[in-house]
């Protein structure tokens, strides 16, 4: 405050000073014009009776003249006399006043003058006194007097005059200078009026452009900062000035001056907002430390509930508050909000968290049991299990120490590894992933040699997350185990298994779908059969597993690439058994997919180093195609559960081969894919 | 001039020991004027024995802990306040530090951190 | 129901509280012997004295605690308590129980439901069996003495 006074005193010093010389300027020139006039009236005065002295000099000479003349007449004096008397008396006063002002302006010159105007008026006033009484004045004397004022007459006029003229030039020279005096006054004041001016307006605008400055510098920080900032005074209500960002990331409105709290109210949940209640009011109360609650921010991570969009992904939103101090105010004055979205960041650990969900579960679990013989698999899920709840005793009854743990670690590593290698061998993905993290927990602990029983807790738990992905498996199996119980004989499968197993490729075909972020429709189309020889049984077992994953894999585009192509975003894959009129078997699996671009084909085969450039320009279109039945050819750019390692195709064609059936393709790029597998009881 | 203490938990054992490390500690001028058990009863003690400092467990039959805060801020606006409890959740010590709690300290607490805890109250 | 499997971390969370409440109030560290999952789909409580807490709302299980006799009147000894009764414990039990699911709270998040904690006297009371998941079983040693933490937790997914 006191460094404030200052400043604004240092600041404003020019300006008081010219202030402060205008005023006193303006008052002295008041108080020159008030002299002025009062010395002009004395002034005016004075040569009034000056004026008035020469006057009367003549009167009473006119007087004197008149009285003689009566007198030599005979007439009447008494008019004269009066005249007489009155102008000497009239006279004796203009003098008297004269000499008096004189005195007071002290103007020797002046007086000196007045001296001889007296010097020669004191005797004819004497000589007048003597005649204007008498009722009978002597005639001598009337004639004294008259040469008395003959004579002095005109000396007596000069004299006045002089004197008039003297206190007029004096008067004059006085007025004259009072004017120059006042003209320099008014003169400095406009001066300092001016400063005034300038400097106001000039300092008016510096501020105006150091705010200016300061303004575009808080608008530059407000629109670029990536964070949303505002202010909550004391009384919780939202200020005027926040960053531009906060528009784009906070999804309701915050007019300037609503209430934080309310403007919450309609985003979060109530527990939520009661803490956030508690937590700002904390934060105001001065009672309170800022160390004390600076750890409790409720709103930390926080998920906004829009509800104007249905399926609009969830914001969250993380607020960070700094409480704000001001000289002014004792205590927290408002409080600094900081908000960011952190929506993304939380949408990315769902993703991952689902993906290894996914993983977990996965779809593809089916598809690997399907694949196999659910008896192998049953032996290998019950050797697993069995020495899974090995591990869990020996966990049990071990004896603490490092070098037991160690022991065990070592052991239960070497089951989780074999395990791991029988699991991959059923292509069972999702026990073979969970063995493999087990196996990583497992490698990171036999490095250790200062191994404690805390250690162990990942040890348990994941014996029993791996106990639980076989569990998963024998369920299915045993699910599989009561369908493939009801045909013990194989070749007498009848109408009924035919539609289990469409039904268990329809689920196959949106599990793999699913699992590639495909939209598939499936429409299986059946003639109706009651037998099936053999070997056509195995084709539909072992061999429609391969062509499905084969349409959705690599035949059906992504939505998106189905669109632009002008197609429905859904594929449709077609499977169809019919019987013909030769007794001739057929399975065909049609998509509505890419189709098989030959030349797509001849680059990938070249790309893949398989083949010379001049080689594959060498072979027709259908020795091209013939290609994709070859092992470790795939046409899928990258590799996942279902395409693109290489092997599947191939699998079919040796399927085909061994069970005396053909194998027949057609197909138009971008369009569809046809796969036939005929089977003639003839061959 | 002597520092009053009351301590509030419904375990038995949790009270003695403070209580004992209060003893132990030789803290200069701490003077324990009161043990209760539950809420209600630490209510009625804090208006009868109007100490300055106390120990408050959270979880207590009878009145909770935070019911127990508000009331005893009441009757007592200068007294201070130490939460001692198994609760370490934010809304918690929020709704605690807003009933007129100074202070928290997690269960289990070592005596150095108990110790620690009422100098800081009392400071 | 989509339910998440138990972290380590979310085992270690529990034990870390019990190594704490003996490190602190009694300075003797316990130790960890090991982990194992239970067979038993029921919580058994199998020492003289213990706690439990039940959790529900977004989660569902109970975790335990149990100890022996022997093992809690040292522990009331360690602590200065000189009354050694059934009572204390109990108290001790409880107390522990109590810290556990403080614990939990914190860990899993204020959504977590928890009933008031159980002090079950006597071994052989079996506790509803609330979660699917494994149980596990954490013994910790302390001294000549072992004591059991028992965690049957199902976790909700969250979506």
């Amino acid at each position: 405050m006191k460094s404030n006074r200052s400043t604004f005193f240092g600041r404003y010093r020019a300006l008081l000073l010219a202030i402060g010389l205008f005023f006193l300027v303006a008052v002295s020139i008041f108080a020159f014009n008030y002299g002025l006039s009062v010395q002009l009236a004395i002034d005016g005065a004075r040569v009034k009776d000056a004026g008035a002295i020469r006057g009367l000099t003549q009167q009473h000479a006119k007087a004197i003249l008149s009285l003689s003349h009566e007198l030599a007449a005979g007439d009447m004096i008494q008019t004269s006399q009066a005249q007489l008397s009155e102008s000497s008396l009239a006279l004796e006063e203009a003098l008297a006043r004269s000499l008096t002002s004189a005195k007071a302006a002290n103007v020797v010159s002046e007086l000196e003058l007045l001296a001889k105007f007296e010097k020669f008026w004191r005797p004819l006033a004497e000589i007048s006194k003597s005649v204007e009484r008498r009722e009978h004045p002597d005639q001598v004397d009337v004639q004294l007097a008259l040469t008395k004022s003959n004579a002095n007459n005109v000396r007596l006029m000069q004299l006045a005059d002089d004197l008039t003229q003297m206190i007029e030039s004096a008067a004059a020279e006085r007025t004259r200078n009072l004017g120059t005096m006042q003209a320099a006054a008014i003169a400095l004041a406009l001066a300092s009026f001016l400063f005034i001016v300038f400097y106001t307006l000039r300092s008016l605008r510096r501020s105006d452009r150091v705010a200016e400055l300061a303004r575009a510098e808080t608008e530059q920080i407000m629109t670029t900062v990536r964070e949303g900032l505002f202010l909550i005074d004391r009384a919780g209500a939202v200020g005027s000035q926040r960053s531009m960002h906060l528009e784009k990331i906070f999804p309701g409105s915050m007019p300037p001056g609503a209430e934080f709290l309310q403007v919450l109210a309609s985003l979060v949940s109530d527990e939520t907002l009661k803490s956030a209640r508690e937590y700002i009011g904390l934060l105001f109360n001065k009672r309170v430390k800022v160390a004390l609650v600076k750890s409790l921010n409720p709103l930390q991570r926080v998920e906004i509930t829009a509800d104007e969009q249905q399926g609009k992904p969830a914001v969250y939103l993380s607020f960070d508050f700094h409480p704000v101090f001001s000289d002014q105010q004792e205590g927290v004055a408002a409080v600094l909000v900081s908000v960011v979205d952190i929506s993304q960041q939380v949408a990315l650990e769902r993703e991952l968290e689902r993906a290894e969900e996914r993983s977990r579960t996965g779809m593809s679990l089916l598809v690997s049991v399907l694949e196999n013989d659910p008896r192998v698999v049953g032996t290998f899920l019950a050797g697993a299990e069995a020495s899974l709840k090995e591990i869990n005793e020996e966990l049990r009854l071990i004896k603490a120490g490092p070098g037991s743990y160690n022991m065990l670690i070592n052991r239960i590593f070497r089951i989780v590894h074999t395990t791991k290698g029988e699991a991959a061998a059923l292509a069972l993905h999702t026990v073979t992933r969970q063995a493999h993290l087990f196996e990583e927990t497992l490698s990171s602990l036999r490095k250790r040699l200062d191994l404690r029983g805390e250690d162990l807790i990942a040890v348990a738990t994941s014996t029993g997350e791996l106990l639980e992905e076989l569990s998963k498996v024998r369920g299915i199996v045993d699910h599989l185990g009561a369908y493939a119980g009801g045909r013990t004989d194989e070749s007498s499968a009848t109408g009924e298994d035919i539609h289990h197993t469409m039904q268990r490729i329809q689920r196959l075909t949106l599990a793999v779908a699913a699992d590639l972020g495909k939209r598939v429709r499936v429409e299986t189309s059946l003639t109706d059969m009651d037998t099936l020889p053999d070997a056509f049984r195995r084709l539909l077992k072992e061999g429609l597993p391969q062509l499905v994953r084969n349409a959705v894999a690599h035949g059906i585009e992504s939505g998106n690439e189905r669109l632009q192509a002008g197609k429905t975003a859904e594929g449709s894959v077609r499977i169809e058994v019919r019987r013909g009129e030769t007794g001739v078997l057929e399975l065909e699996v049609a998509d509505d997919g890419r189709g098989i671009d030959a030349g797509e084909l001849r680059r990938k085969l070249v790309d893949s180093g398989r083949y010379q450039e001049h080689e594959v320009a060498a072979m027709t279109v259908r020795e091209v195609i013939a290609t994709i039945f070859q092992p470790g050819m795939s046409t899928a750019d990258d590799v996942n559960e279902h395409a693109g390692r290489g092997v599947g195709l191939d699998v079919l064609y040796s399927l085909v081969r061994e069970t005396g059936a053909r194998i027949k393709l057609v197909s138009t790029p971008s369009s569809f894919t046809r796969f036939i597998l005929q089977w003639s009881p003839a061959l | 001039m002597t520092s009053r203490l009351m301590i509030v938990d419904d375990s038995n054992t949790i009270r003695n020991h403070i209580a004992r490390l209060m003893v132990d500690s030789r803290l200069p001028g701490i003077e324990i004027v009161g043990l209760a058990g539950d809420g209600r009863k630490a209510v009625e003690m804090a208006g009868r024995t109007r100490p300055d400092y106390i120990t408050m467990d959270l979880t207590m039959p009878h009145m909770d802990g935070e019911a127990c805060i508000g009331e005893i801020a009441k009757l007592l606006p200068d007294a201070r306040i130490l939460v001692v409890s198994a609760l370490s959740d934010k809304a918690t010590a929020l709704r605690a530090i807003a009933k007129g709690a100074h202070g928290f300290v997690h269960k289990p607490f070592s005596d150095e951190t108990m110790i620690q805890s009422l100098l800081e109250l009392m400071s | 129901m989509n339910y998440r499997a138990l972290n380590p971390e979310d085992i270690q969370v529990f034990s870390e509280a019990i190594s704490t409440f003996f490190e602190r109030m009694t300075q003797k560290p316990a130790r960890v012997r090991t982990a194992y999952m239970l067979d038993q789909p029921e919580t058994i409580l199998w020492n003289d004295f213990n706690g439990v807490i039940q959790v529900s709302g977004g989660f569902r299980g109970a975790v335990s605690f149990s100890a022996p006799q022997g093992l809690l009147t040292e522990v009331l000894a360690a602590m200065g308590e000189t009354e050694q009764s059934e009572e204390n414990f109990l108290d001790v039990a409880g107390e522990i129980a109590n810290i556990l699911s403080g614990r939990a709270r914190r860990h899993f998040g204020e959504a977590l439901d928890i009933a008031t904690p159980l002090s079950c006297v006597r071994q052989g009371a079996v506790i509803a069996q609330l979660a699917e998941g494994p149980a596990y079983a954490i013994p910790h040693t302390w001294g000549p003495h072992e004591a059991h933490l028992v965690v049957h937790l199902d976790l909700i997914q969250r979506r």
